[in-house]
């Protein structure tokens, strides 16, 4: 379990991260939300022990990052919005340095490196060197990398920047299966329908402070207490827009282009449906029905100004 | 106890053995052609210059035995020279980008992100660069043993010379890798670290030929000779069988030198260690104290060395100083403390910008005298200096039976007050710039500006300082008592040393006042409530 209590990181009279705190469990994938200079990447570095809180502290499974960092970093595996990899160096090498600075025994490495590249499907090249290989494949072997330890917490920055939409999608599935696997995962991202995919959990930050957290329907949910309805009439809007008014459940309506009308509604499905069925009966000449649910881009819009440290 | 001890044992183990960072850049560098390419070229370039040396020495016909031994001695002398070249060119040049280009490339994140220490990681950076040089100087092995073969030397020297010139590789080496950890840019760090070579090694050559040339001209006995004469190398091959007489025991310089490269190698990583290592790192610990009792033995070692007859080569005993004057030996002792200059401003200044400890903590805390925090500085700084002429008056006791005299207190605290004076600047300039960097340098340049530069321009303004002159601008120079002895130098000295620790005073006081003014406003603006959206 990782617990972030009060972390807060401070260069001069700048305050990066105002104190965030939350928790997260095994299984969780975290979806870390927010403007570039909000925020993440100090809160990421400061998990992975590379940057020291100026006050507060982060907990993995009982090893505080300020008291016991070496305990830390042997359950994390980070994973930057940068490559750092060395020229001249075959895949199995690079592995293999990371696997002996994290203490896998001599005997077991081999098999270690086998089985990270069989999960982040390099194995066809496990000879090649890694300067010759497509970013995408680099970035796997990043992953690779945070791998072969077994780490109970992932630190993703970024992962998917600069990736083309199919190495994009082979990593949302590569996270979400380390998420089955029980791993605590921490992606931060720009890409917001992407996190809402594979994300349980999502985190805005802005101006170093965590504005929202919590389940991606919750969020939505709080941002969006009602229920909102597209309806695209062929006649008559204003007469139709006169009828919903006065319907159950109905909190507001008005007409917000040629033939379409925005309704603001209180009631459940069911109230939906007989709503639906209402309006047909009233004569109104329905083209499209549809519920207009708000995303986490609407709410990430929402909370945030933009505003930069 | 045992449990601690295997523990230590298997720590130390992975460090110095299979260090899996010494193991990833012993891949790359032996990669491919290149490796042979490039030790082939320099086999060709030695053997080439070698045969050249040798016809030149043995061509002229009609030359007697001792003519032709002299001409074969001077051909490995010159071979152990061009490997000594290449020992000062090739240990800084490879190691002096090793740590900075992982910075740049920001591929050491991913290694300290991993369970690594500072020690574990520069230990394998320094192991992959000595051993590529080791690997050089092993190549050239034959042609130094045709040295032996032919008659120039024998096994003996050319295997004390080797010892030599790897451990002058490794110190170059070490002092490379500071270098490379302390500069932001690969550029700098090998300016830096060639810089450094080319210091050490004018100051190694003309020590050494120094001594050296008294044994050449029949002063010394048999190969008796300072320690310092191996420390340059381009006398090797001469220096190679020197010896110092300890407590009456001969101790070959070799050994001695063994002993000192390792320290200053283990100085220089513990700098670089301190460097990468976070708050409260054990190795910023470990360099204090390192620091202390460095300064402790050399200054001991010094006041010792100018006890009555202790100096000396061979039979020659050179003069020593008089400890009933001591105006002259309490300004050699202070003399002795100069490179503070260099690391004053790691210790006075702090910034707002950095990491925990580098922000201040107070203003002087005996009790984080060794962690590297500002609170710490002024006990450091003092501690460094009672250490010195700590050190200094124990090694003249034990030389002489005696204490200096009261000059050699004045001067004492003299110099504490002028390094007390640059330490309070650091602080008042860090209160005002919020920077670590910019006051670090703004210190080091009021130090030039203060200390350095006024000397050519009084020498030329106001002559020679006399023992007639009343009052000139040498009375305005801040080390005037340091560079001149006069009669009345006692009044000049303590007026000095009360006026800088009055400004010391002053400086300390602004420079609090201002800093908690600054973290008031930190504070301010951090309990502002932010307004989300």
């Amino acid at each position: 379990m990782l617990e972030v209590r009060n972390l807060r990181k401070e260069y001069g009279g700048l305050t990066a991260v105002q104190g965030i705190s939350f928790n997260l469990h095994p299984g969780d994938i975290f979806g870390f939300i927010g403007s570039n200079g909000a925020g993440k990447t100090t809160t990421i570095r400061m998990l992975a022990t590379l940057l020291e809180p100026t006050a507060g502290t982060a907990v993995l499974n009982d090893s505080d990052i300020r008291i016991d960092p070496m305990g830390v970093r042997r359950m994390i595996g980070y994973m930057p919005d940068f490559f750092g990899l060395y020229d001249d160096v075959k895949v199995w090498e690079y592995l293999d340095f990371f696997a002996a600075i994290y203490r896998v025994p001599n005997r077991q490495r081999a098999d270690v490196i086998d089985s990270v590249l069989e999960l982040t499907n390099l194995t066809l090249k496990k000879d090649a060197f890694v300067q010759s290989l497509s970013r995408g494949m680099q970035q796997r072997l990043c992953l690779a990398r945070c791998l072969v330890h077994d780490p109970a917490l992932l630190l993703l920055d970024e992962p998917a920047s600069g990736l083309d939409p199919r190495a994009r999608a082979e990593l949302k599935e590569l996270i979400a299966e380390l998420g089955r696997m029980g791993k605590i995962v921490i992606v931060s991202s720009h890409i917001l329908p992407e996190l809402a995919d594979f994300c349980n959990t999502v985190g805005i930050i802005e101006r170093g402070e965590l504005l929202a957290f919590g389940p991606v329907s919750k969020i939505v949910g709080e941002m969006q207490p009602h229920r909102v309805l597209a309806i695209q009439v062929l006649r008559d809007v204003e007469a139709v827009v006169r009828q919903v008014a006065n319907m159950p459940h109905v909190i507001s309506a008005a007409a917000v282009s040629e033939g379409d009308v925005r309704v603001e509604f209180s009631g459940d499905i069911e109230a939906q449906v007989e709503f639906l069925a209402a309006l047909v009966a009233k004569g109104a000449t329905v083209a499209t029905f549809r519920e207009d649910s708000a995303d986490l881009e609407d709410v990430f819009l929402k909370l945030t100004t933009g505003a930069l440290n | 106890m045992g449990a601690a001890f295997a523990n230590w044992l298997a720590d130390n183990r992975d460090v110095y053995i299979g260090n899996a960072t010494a193991v990833r850049d012993f891949r790359i560098q032996l990669r491919g052609n290149r490796s042979v390419l490039l030790f082939g070229i320099y086999l060709f370039v030695l053997i080439g210059v070698a045969v050249v040396i040798y016809s030149a020495s043995t061509g002229m016909v009609g030359g007697t035995i001792v003519d032709a031994q002299a001409h074969l001695k001077s051909f490995y002398q010159v071979t152990m020279g061009l490997l000594g070249l290449t020992v000062c060119v090739v240990a800084p040049g490879l190691t002096a980008t090793t740590i900075v280009m992982e910075r740049q490339r920001q591929s050491i994140d991913l290694v300290f992100s991993a369970p690594v220490t500072p020690k574990y990681y520069l230990v394998g950076k320094m192991i992959s660069s000595f051993r590529y040089t080791w690997m050089l100087l092993v190549l050239a092995l034959p042609v130094t043993a045709a040295s032996v073969v032919l008659g120039g030397a024998s096994w003996s020297d050319v295997l004390v010379s080797y010892i030599l010139l790897s451990l002058q590789g490794l110190m170059l080496t070490s002092f490379a890798l500071l270098m490379s950890t302390v500069s932001p840019k690969p550029v700098g760090a090998i300016i830096w670290s060639y810089t450094g070579a080319i210091l050490y090694n004018g100051a190694a050559f003309a020590g050494a030929q120094a001594a050296l040339g008294i044994l050449r001209f029949g002063h010394g006995a048999g190969s008796e000779a300072p320690f310092f004469v191996v420390l340059s190398p381009w006398t090797v091959s001469e220096a190679a069988r020197t010896y110092t007489v300890i407590g009456g025991h001969h101790v070959a310089n070799w050994l001695i030198m063994f002993v000192v490269s390792l320290l200053i190698a283990k100085i220089c990583l513990l700098g670089a260690g301190s460097i990468l290592s976070p708050s409260g790192g054990k190795e910023v610990v470990g360099l204090r104290l390192h620091g202390l009792l460095y300064t402790l033995v050399i200054s001991g070692l010094v006041g010792w060395a100018l006890g009555p007859g202790v100096l000396h080569v061979g039979t020659t005993r050179f003069a020593s100083i008089d400890l009933s004057s001591s105006g002259l030996y309490g300004i050699l002792a202070s003399w002795l403390s100069a490179p503070l200059f260099t690391f004053l401003p790691f210790i006075a200044c702090y910034g707002f910008d950095r990491e925990l400890r580098y922000r201040p903590n107070g203003t002087c805390k005996p009790l984080k005298v060794l962690d590297g925090t500002p609170g710490g500085g002024l006990p450091f700084l003092l501690a460094i200096m009672g250490c010195l002429y700590g050190g200094y008056v124990f090694g003249g006791w034990n030389a002489v039976g005696n204490v200096p005299g009261y000059q050699f207190w004045e001067f004492a605290f003299y110099t504490t007050s002028f390094w007390v004076m640059f330490w309070s600047m650091g602080r008042a300039l860090s209160a005002f710039c919020s920077g670590l960097k910019t006051v670090r340098t703004l210190l080091l340049s009021a130090f030039i500006f203060i200390v350095v530069l006024p000397f050519p321009f009084i020498v030329a303004v106001a002559g020679v300082e006399s023992e007639t002159s009343q009052f000139n601008l040498w009375d305005l120079y801040v080390i005037s008592p340091l560079i001149g002895h006069r009669s009345d130098s006692g009044v000049r000295t303590m007026t000095l040393g009360f006026l800088m620790l009055g400004l010391s005073l002053l400086m300390v006081g602004i420079g609090d006042a201002k800093t908690k003014q600054k973290l008031s406003g930190v504070r301010n603006y951090d309990e502002q409530p932010y307004q989300a959206a």
